[in-house]
């Protein structure tokens, strides 16, 4: 179920009518979890097991951490049994096909036969998001940084709450489970926010991230028949796109969970803003890559060490963040030169901190402006792989954006240019400027509730119609 | 140009502007101006015609096409009007402006307006009508209701048993949109469910959700304005399109030899006439355009299909005499389409073709045009 579609918007309503009717969360939890089966049920029924499967999993090895608390190899055994067996949904579910294919590839260049074919394996929507969340409900009852939750359904509604059920953001058990703890009281400030929220993320997606992918889809179907400037015009639009696709999903889902009386942790940060990869990566993304940071990167060793150490471990985290994303070697391309230029960054710091630049304001601007542009020239390139369909595809956008450089750009017809960059500009340096958007606040209870209303006419209006899903749908 | 990306924009940068004011916000409150807000933008979209949310859809694009027919023609107002609604038989098979000529060359003037789609099921055909009616300016109404004007509507049996025929498979797409107002969807909603109840009942896509949600979707005018791009100038399109090239795969000869063998052993149509989800649809075109028409009347274009002929056969044999039925021609006309070119395939002409059935139905028109034209009655 989409949050763009009117089968959401009909299933939100009944959900939320029948939830605030109830007088206590005795009833309301229970609703929730079977609405949570009925969201994830309404892409394909069968996979409701799966989920159910993980929950149960989750459920039954963090009681068994917490029963064997006091012998640590007890509770290690829980550990592994929850991680091992959530780790081999994951594995067949989402990488079996790829790993298969792959030793298949090296087997035949070998000149050897391969005997085996591609499996049909279908892969489950949100699977790394609630998948990823299950394990980090068991690792941190088994770091103690939760108790162990006795009851089957709270953890139920955890792990399935369908706001972020299957496009995050991937919520840590600390920030979830004791609120689920505490009783739910009606907020309308609340619940107003969450309106502002969902009409800004719904704006992000169906407007301007799904008109992208009416650009953007041909050009990457077919790069080698693009001429340059609109294959450099695609690129671009992906950039966009894919920001837009995601923030805008992650902002529904916080403002659907707020109506419900939920808080979700922000997902963005305005992340073209960003002036290097550290600060990038603090913006994109961040309930994954805390998620990382929390169990992986720092599990490796983190900072702790020699620096070859941490780079190494910073390359181990964003390889495997890469291939979080999907089965195929673009991720763990993209992954990879994230974490050189990752690495690049730190090593750059080490050697210049930012607080001993000893220049004076406006050389220091024009340094952050190309610094600025540094980055985003990285973060543009990368999603390059991120998005083509093979690597073949990946050398002839470059070649075809070496080309914008070096001959005539080519002529690009019907490129929407403005569609293209005038989005993009406003949300990095008007919405995400908290400098103007506190100076030039509307203050107004009355305007707040019609901008939000006009706002999400104005989406309606505008949005394309159709079925694009978002992005995140297939990680 | 993209230039309407500027309006979501402003609303992007005016949703992170707001902020609560001084007092807590209350629901009760937002409930009220959300609830105001919703339902002006509904009333504004009652008030305002579809050509300014959908400009460029075929829909428009074919009113605006006869108006514009209707607006060239030299005192349309002292001649009969004859309005054909069909399918692709019709968009294909009758060049209405030919027709116009044919009938004035036998002295017997009349503007012919045609609205016909391919794949166009009688709801979004009546949606067609309305949508002219409404395009009409206060005068040429005017002169309409006082000017003699027959509807004449094509039978066909495909699109008289499914009153959704083709829904199913352009579901999510603007045509299908732009057609599925709140009030057209209502009323094929209930016609649909009437053919749900017939045994032959053969629809295997979901039909009533899509109709709904496309409801729902036409009453904000959803994705109106998606290409970003103001709305330019109406274009119209013809009313009339010819076939030149042959579909591929069609194989006239067993097409012709299957259908001249029904002539000897005529297929028979086994339902009661007239098909009650018909009779449904047939009662709302008649209550919606009674204000402009003043006869209503059924035609029936050639056609090789054996069961589709036995169905124009049998609607044609339920009529009352009193009724206007142009068609279907007998074996005899048939010896005049027998060449494969005059065939795209076994329901659709090509031009040539196109040219015959338009020769037919001039003469067939001009047989009936003493009760054509013969003065309403009360």
């Amino acid at each position: 179920m989409l949050f763009t579609t009117i089968a959401f918007a009909i299933f939100l309503l009944i959900t939320l009518g029948l939830y605030w009717s109830f007088r206590s969360d005795a009833w309301r939890h229970p609703l929730i979890f079977l609405a949570n089966l009925v969201f994830y049920g309404w892409w394909d029924w069968r996979f409701v097991a799966l989920l159910l499967a993980v929950i149960g999993v989750s459920y039954g090895c963090a009681l068994g951490i917490s029963r064997a608390a006091a012998r640590r190899s007890r509770a290690r055994g829980w550990l592994i049994l929850a991680c091992g067996s959530q780790l081999a949904l994951l594995a067949y579910f989402k990488y079996a096909n790829f790993f298969l294919d792959s030793l298949k590839r090296i087997v035949e260049q070998t000149g050897a036969h391969a005997g085996w074919t591609t499996l049909h394996i279908i892969l489950p929507v949100g699977i790394s998001f609630y998948i990823f969340q299950g394990l980090s409900y068991v690792i941190s009852v088994y770091e103690q940084r939760v108790p162990a939750e006795r009851s089957l359904l709270k953890v139920g509604v955890y792990l399935s709450f369908f706001p972020h059920l299957v496009a995050g953001p991937i919520i840590h058990a600390t920030y979830f489970l004791p609120q689920l703890a505490s009783a739910r009281r009606f907020d309308a400030a609340q619940f107003i926010e969450g309106a502002r929220k969902f009409a800004i993320g719904f704006l992000y997606k169906a407007v301007f991230a799904d008109n992208l992918a009416k650009f953007v889809d041909p050009v990457f179907a077919a790069p080698a028949g693009q001429s340059n400037l609109a294959v450099f015009a695609g690129c671009l639009g992906f950039y966009g796109q894919i920001y837009f696709d995601f923030a805008g999903y992650s902002l529904m889902a916080i403002g659907v969970a707020n109506f419900f009386g939920y808080l979700l942790p922000d997902n963005f940060n305005h992340p073209y803003r960003a002036a290097s990869m550290i600060d990038f990566w603090r913006r994109w993304h961040i309930s994954l890559s805390t998620w990382l940071r929390d169990y992986l990167y720092i599990p490796l060793g983190g900072n702790r060490g020699p620096r070859w150490f941490q780079y190494r471990n910073l390359l181990i985290t964003m390889l495997l963040g890469g291939l979080w994303h999907g089965a195929s070697w673009n991720f763990i391309w993209w992954g990879a030169i994230h974490g050189v230029a990752l690495c690049v960054n730190h090593a750059w710091r080490t050697w210049r901190p930012p607080s001993a630049d000893p220049r004076p304001a406006g050389p220091r601007a024009l340094a952050v402006m190309a610094s600025w542009l540094a980055t985003q020239a990285v973060v543009f390139l990368c999603w390059i792989p991120f998005r083509a369909a093979s690597f073949a595809d990946v050398l002839v956008i470059l070649r075809k954006l070496g080309g914008l450089l070096l001959e005539n750009p080519g002529v690009a017809v019907g490129v929407p240019w403005l569609l293209l960059t005038i989005p993009l500009i406003a949300d990095t340096w008007i919405v995400g400027s908290r400098r103007l958007t506190d100076r030039w606040a509307l203050r107004s209870n009355f305007a707040l509730y019609a901008i939000i209303a006009l706002a999400l006419l104005t989406a309606l209006l505008f949005m394309h119609v159709g079925k694009v899903a978002f992005i995140y749908f297939q990680f | 140009m993209d230039a309407l990306v500027f309006i979501p924009v402003l609303a992007l940068v005016l949703l992170s502007l707001a902020a609560a004011g001084k007092t807590p916000p209350r629901l009760g409150a937002a409930v009220l101006v959300w609830g105001g807000i919703i339902a002006a933008a509904v009333a504004i979209r009652q008030w305002v015609p579809d050509s300014f949310f959908y400009p460029k859809s075929e829909i428009v694009k074919r009113v605006q096409g006869q108006l514009r027919v209707l607006r060239k023609t030299a005192d349309w107002e002292k001649h009969p009007v004859l309005i054909l609604e069909g399918s692709s038989v019709t968009l294909f098979g009758v060049n209405g402006a030919e027709l116009a000529g044919l009938l004035a060359e036998r002295g017997l003037p009349a503007t012919v307006l045609q609205f016909a789609g391919a794949g166009a099921n009688h709801y979004e055909r009546l949606h067609l009508l309305r949508l002219f009616w409404q395009s009409l300016k206060p005068g040429e109404r005017e002169k309409l209701r006082r000017t003699r004007v027959v509807l004449l509507s094509e039978v066909f049996d495909a699109y008289d048993r499914n009153p959704l025929y083709l829904y199913a498979r352009e579901a999510y797409s603007e045509r299908a949109l732009v057609y599925s107002t709140p009030r057209n969807a209502g009323e094929a909603a209930q016609a649909y469910r009437i053919y749900q109840r017939q045994p032959d009942f053969a629809e295997t896509e979901p039909v009533l959700w899509p109709l709904l949600e496309n409801s729902l979707l036409n009453t904000f005018a959803v994705g109106a304005f998606s290409d970003l791009r103001p709305p330019g100038k109406l274009r119209g399109i013809p009313g009339f399109f010819a076939l030149t090239d042959p579909k591929a795969a069609f194989d006239f000869p067993a097409t012709w030899t299957n259908f001249a063998g029904s002539w000897k052993e005529p297929e028979k149509f086994a339902d009661a006439l007239p098909l009650p989800q018909w009779s449904r649809y047939f009662e709302t075109l008649r209550a919606e355009c009674a204000p402009f028409v003043d006869e209503f009347g059924f035609y029936a274009l050639p056609l090789l299909e054996p069961q589709r002929y036995a169905y124009q056969r049998a609607f044609a044999d339920h009529l009352p005499p009193s009724v206007i039925m142009i068609g279907p021609p007998g074996e005899a006309f048939y010896s005049r389409l027998n060449q494969p070119g005059d065939w795209f395939d076994g329901t659709h002409p090509r031009e040539r073709g196109a040219q015959v059935f338009t020769e037919w139905f001039a003469d067939e028109l001009a047989r009936e045009w003493p009760r054509l034209v013969r003065p309403s009655s009360p």
